[in-house]
Parts: C-alpha cells; structure tokens; sequence
C-alpha cells in the first residue's frame, strides 16, 4: 500500500527522522496560509499523487514544462502553483495518460541543498533479508549512477534477528567522507529508519535526497513508503491512510474483494484464477493473435459474489468485444462456484458479446454442466490453447460483425425510406 | 524414487480443524498420503476424519514418528506455526498459507537457517509424487506417475503445466510448487539439486514468474552445474503490463532483472529451453525427451 508524501513525512518526523518544516493545504487559501506560517522566504510546492516523477510530469491543459513540484520565492508565486495545480490533472511517466487528480499539495520550506545522499531500506528477495542501500550521489540520477557506477552504492544486508550492525554500517559509510556532526545524525536516522521499517510493516523507505543543507542539517526532502499489503490486518493506522481517490475506478471495485485487476488497452476481456496463470493465459491470448483488454486475477474465495464481480468487470467494460474465462478450480474455489457466479451475472447484465469458457479441476464436470443447461450462447474449450483461440477468433469476427449489422440496417433505412 | 516425500513420509497437518484443513486432508488420504495425525491447540486428545488431534507439533511428532507437517493456519499465526514445527524438528514443512506479512517469513527464513527443517512455500501448493504423496492442494486427478520432475512458482499454473505433462504421456515423478510469495523457504536451485539426482526424473519442467531474480539465480547455478536431463522452462508475464513503480530502490537492486526476457535469456545461457507460449509446455519437454 502507498501513501502520500506528507502522510510519509509526518511518520517520518514522529519517528525522529528530521525533515523540513510542511504541512499539507487542500485549497489555495490553506496553501498562502501554510506558506505564510513557515518561517521560509522560498516554499517548495508539491503535488500529492500517487505517482514517482511527479517533478517532470504536467497537469492536463496547461503549459508542459510546469511539473507537479515547483519552487517559489513569493506568496503571489504561491497562489498561481496552488492554484494550478489543485483539482487538475497531473500527468506523469508511471501515471499514464489518465493522470491523477491533485486533491492537495505539501507547501514546504525550502533549504539550501549542500549535498544530496541516497538512502532506502527494502525487502531483498534473493537475499532473504532487509537491505539498507546508502549513495553518496542522491539525486534524481540515483538510477543512472547505479548503472553506471555500481560502487556507488552501497548494499549492506540487515539480519532480522540481530537488527542492523551499527560497526559495521558505520565502518562502510565513514568511506564517504562525511564529518560530524551530519555522520552520527545519519546514523541515527538509519536505526530510527530500521525500527520504523519492522515496527509498521514497512515495504520500502526511500529517502531521496537525504540532504545535507549549508546550515549543517540533515533533511529528508523527499519520502517514498510503501507496506505490505498482507500486514494491514495488524496496522488498522497505516490502513486508513489509503486514499482511494488516487485509485483508477475498476481498480478501486476490484481491490474491495481483492480481484487483482488492471485495465489493457486490448478487446478481449478475460479472467483466471491465480496471478501466475492470469499472465499466461495474457500470454495465451498474445500468442493466438489477440489484444487483452485487462489482466484479472480472481482470489481463491468461497463466496460467489466475488466472482461474479470480477465478471461484470469484464461485461461493463465497452472495449469488450469477446470473453474469456481461464479457471483451474482448487478446493477454495470450485468450478460449480465460478458457474454459478457467472449465471448470476448474466441476470444482472445480460451477455453482449461472445464468451468462451475453460473450467477444469474441482467440480468442472458440475459448473460446465449448469452453464451448458442455461441456454446462454457459451462456447467451452479443453484446453488453454483452444479457449485461447476460440476467443481471439470470435474478438476478430465481433470487429466483422459491427460493420455487418450497421450495413444490414441502414440498408433497410434506406428501403423504408424507398418505400 | 520421486523427491522430497514418498509412501513412507509421515505427514501431519496443522491447522487441521479449519475448512481448508480438513478439506485438503481428507483429498490428501484419498490420495493415498500417510497421514498420521494433527494440531490444534486446545484440541488435543481428540480425533478429527479418522486421525488423532495433539496440542502441539511436539507431541504429535512423538507420538506419531511424523516427519512433515502441512501448515493450513490462518496468516496472522502462521509463521508461528512454522517455528512451532521447527522447534519440534519437523523435516519437511509446506506452508500453504497465503498473505502471510513478509517479515514474518524473512524472521522464519532466519530461523531455519541452523535447523533441520525444509521449508516448502508460504502460499504453495505443496508437492506431490503421484500415487504416494500428496501434501498441500494440488488437484490430484491430473497427475499420472511418470519422468518428469516439476518445479513451480506459480500457484494455478503449475496445475497447467502438470496436466499438459500428463496429456503428452509423459506423467510427473514429483511435481514442487515453492510458492509465489518475494520470499521463499526453498528455492528453484534446491528442487533442481534433487531433481538431477533423481534416477527417476528423466526431465525437468520449471514454471517462473516476472518479478524477483530466482530464475536468473537458477540460470546462473545451471552454467556452473550443468546437467545432461532436459530442462524446459516457461515463464509467465512476457506480455504483462509494466508494474507501477514505486521509487528508484527496486530498479537498483534489480539492475535490470526480472522481466520476462531478462529470465528467458539467462536460461537459455544455461542450456535451459524454452516454451515461449504456455501452451506449449508439455510438446516442449516430450520433444526434448524424445
């Protein structure tokens, strides 16, 4: 789960990790009032989105070199950014070009940036354990700097059970050459950093830059956090944190029943049961010559109104132009479930274009039974191979079809006219 | 001979209680695996579908001689599970269990490091070796014994790759789901270790994933342990969308693995090959082992 940049500062700050004087405003009236009670003749005026790259984005309609992060010496100057940028659309690289809507902004007082430093604390797959990465050379570039110069990075291991080594980390960072005070400050702020990480199940802690200012302080001036979905249920703070707002609208429905779903610019609209088999039945669907217009993982549930939600995900979705349904029923959830699920959907929101279905496993015989018993015009398949191009094949005679009937009918216009 | 677990592994089940518990124990005798007993605390003494029920793994291993446990238990105690099982000196565990907090399983990956347990997951489907073993949730109907050894990282789509082996004529000798969870307890390199010295295995299919490095970890052991057995490879999401990216710390770590193509080079480096489409799994391996 994400949360904003002021959300992850504040957690930040109470956790003892210095960071500049801020507060967050939701119209331009709060964000003049937020400038004007900061002791600061500069604000850094920060677009709150759920998006990295905000500072290169641009808001829908307005100049494009206006980013969602702007500088600016003057209240006037701070009014226009609020102005601009509250209730707009910002448009980034990772958003695509559906942006996210700027509901607020984090007004912040701006500093004098001696020296930028990298830190971030993160769960290292391979490894196994937490991994603190530390870069002298913080920055927007820090990427770049990796690939290019990887021993400018520093990757230090942390064992849960023992917690970091203060030596050690301390022995691989006195390289860097950074006097005292800021030295012992940074260590500081990588115990704080760890206890913060394990205490608030914690997947990511980004501080980048971590800055050291002329004035000798250390500051993280910008935040990235992110938690572990599956330790929400112990976290009910962090959980209530989520703004749903920044979430696309079919994402949003989905994430209610936990569908893993994400909108493709394709026209077949399917569904599988499992994230490893949803991807390859995407990969199927490519194979045969077809264009997902989704990607839905559907859970492991008992309950069929879960399923038969992530199935009118599929029919309410107007870029569908055929269906097709992947399960490999378990004991959670068997194909009678996923039938039924789908006969009740087609109540709700009768079928308008052509599905295809695979069920095998756990009651398949009973589910394709019911659905071939319902009178729907279904088309069933053995294999991936064969629901994968019964799909394609009827998405592509579906494009035919369109131009057909519009032929067929306005023909009939003209003959009624005629007559 | 198969891996991992046989007719003579004696499995109990913790959790065992639950819905999905009894459920997959119940397929899990039918299938024909030596279930000796379960745990739920608070419950012991008394028997559940035919097999005695302890309040702890210590005493169900004492008193039944059990060697694995399959851990059903609810996310939130699950890792306790686990160290409950490692504690006792539990062999081989498969946790099913899925969502599971990361922590928990990089504090539980921590402890088996000086013990005697294997780890088989969280969020896996378990293993089985058909008409022996079968422990976790695999459907066994679509297994047939047979010489080719599977390794997964998927969940449902291991099944895919199991069924396709099984139309081919070719039949599985164990099939291995390690889970799909960033974390695992053992991993593809350790399932191929015991898959190339098993006589039986004739051939190996493993099913990866994007995401993570474990399949260019594998590709990377394969150069320096080569095998001569067939190993066909099929990694799922060359077509996904791109993940929202969250900071520049993953893209770091990762220096440019863990998409498809990244996972697909590297093991056909290492002599792996591939089965671009899924479907094509099974044609792929029965080639390679013509």
């Amino acid at each position: 789960m994400y949360i904003h940049e002021y959300q992850a500062k504040q957690i930040l700050k109470e956790h003892g990790i210095p960071v500049p004087p801020g507060w967050v405003a939701a119209s331009v009236e709060e964000a003049v009032e937020v400038a004007n009670s900061l002791d600061a003749t500069r604000w850094a005026i920060k677009a709150q989105v759920y998006s990295g790259g905000r500072g290169a984005g641009h808001f829908r309609g307005q100049d494009q070199s206006q980013g969602g992060v702007r500088i600016v010496v003057s209240f006037d100057e701070v009014k226009r950014a609020a102005g601009e940028m509250l209730g707009q659309v910002l448009i980034t690289d990772q958003t695509g070009s559906a942006g996210r809507k700027v509901e607020r902004i984090y007004i912040e007082s701006g500093c004098d940036v001696q020296r930028e430093l990298y830190l971030a604390m993160l769960v290292d797959r391979s490894s196994a354990r937490l991994l603190l990465v530390f870069s002298a050379k913080g920055g927007q570039d820090i990427e770049k700097t990796a690939a290019e110069d990887p021993a400018a990075i520093l990757r230090i291991p942390i064992d849960l059970l023992t917690g970091p080594d203060h030596d050690a980390i301390a022995a691989q960072i006195r390289d860097f050459d950074i006097a005292e005070p800021q030295f012992g400050q940074i260590l500081d702020i990588i115990e704080s950093m760890y206890r913060l990480f394990t205490s608030l199940d914690c997947s990511l802690i980004e501080i980048n830059p971590l800055a050291i200012t002329r004035q000798g302080e250390v500051l993280a001036l910008d935040a990235v956090m992110t938690f572990d979905d599956n330790a929400l249920f112990r976290r009910p703070d962090i959980r209530s944190l989520r703004d749903e707002s920044q979430l696309p609208e079919g994402q949003l429905r989905a994430s209610i029943h936990g569908i893993n779903y994400v909108k493709l610019d394709g026209d077949i609209g399917y569904m599988a049961n499992g994230a490893g088999l949803a991807l390859a039945t995407l990969d199927a669907i490519k194979y045969a010559g077809g264009n997902p217009a989704n990607f839905l993982d559907v859970p492991p549930v008992v309950e069929q109104a879960v399923v038969r939600d992530a199935f009118k995900l599929l029919t309410s979705d107007p870029d569908v132009k055929s269906i097709l349904v992947n399960i490999f029923g378990g004991g959670i959830m068997r194909c009678d479930t996923v039938a039924d699920a789908i006969l009740t959907a087609l109540v709700e929101e009768p079928l308008r274009v052509p599905l295809v279905v695979r069920l095998t496993g756990v009651n398949a015989e009973v589910g394709l039974r019911r659905l071939k018993d319902s009178g729907h015009d279904i088309r069933f398949a053995d294999s991936l191979t064969e629901v994968a191009n019964l799909a394609v094949d009827a998405a592509h005679a579906r494009k035919v079809d369109h131009r057909k009937s519009w032929w067929s009918r306005s023909k009939s216009l003209f003959g009624s006219h005629r007559d | 001979m198969a891996i991992l677990a046989d007719k003579n592994t004696r499995v109990i089940c913790q959790g065992i209680t639950g819905r999905q518990g009894t459920f997959y124990v119940e397929q899990a005798i039918a299938a024909g695996t030596n279930m000796v007993g379960g745990v739920r605390p608070g419950k012991g003494g008394k028997q559940h579908l035919g097999l005695p029920i302890f309040d702890s793994v210590q005493a169900a291993r004492d008193e039944t001689g059990a060697n694995a446990s399959v851990v059903f238990v609810p996310p939130a105690n699950a890792a306790a599970a686990i160290e409950e099982a490692i504690d006792a000196g539990i062999e081989l565990v498969v946790c099913v269990t899925e969502r599971i907090p990361v922590l928990d399983t990089l504090r539980v990956k921590a402890r088996l490091k000086d013990s005697n347990t294997r780890l088989i997951g969280p969020n896996c489907p378990g293993i089985v070796t058909p008409g022996e073993c079968k422990i976790g949730i695999m459907p066994t109907r679509i297994f047939h014994r047979g010489k080719v050894g599977i390794v997964s990282r998927a969940g449902t789509l291991t099944y895919e790759a199991v069924e396709q082996t099984t139309q081919v004529g070719l039949g599985q000798t164990t099939c291995v789901g390690i889970g799909a969870d960033p974390v695992q307890g053992t991993s593809f390199i350790d399932c191929l270790e015991l898959f190339v010295a098993d006589d039986e295995t004739r051939g190996i299919v493993l099913i990866g994933e994007i995401g993570g490095s474990s399949e260019e970890e594998t590709a990377a052991w394969l150069r320096d342990n080569p095998t001569s057995k067939p190993i066909v490879a099929y990694i799922a999401g060359q077509y996904a969308p791109e993940g929202r990216r969250m900071g520049h710390a993953g893209a770091i770590i990762q220096g440019g693995k863990g998409d498809a193509e990244s996972k697909i080079r590297a093991l056909q480096d290492a002599g792996v090959q591939i089965a671009r489409s899924p479907m094509d799994i099974g044609t792929t391996i029965a080639a390679a082992l013509r």
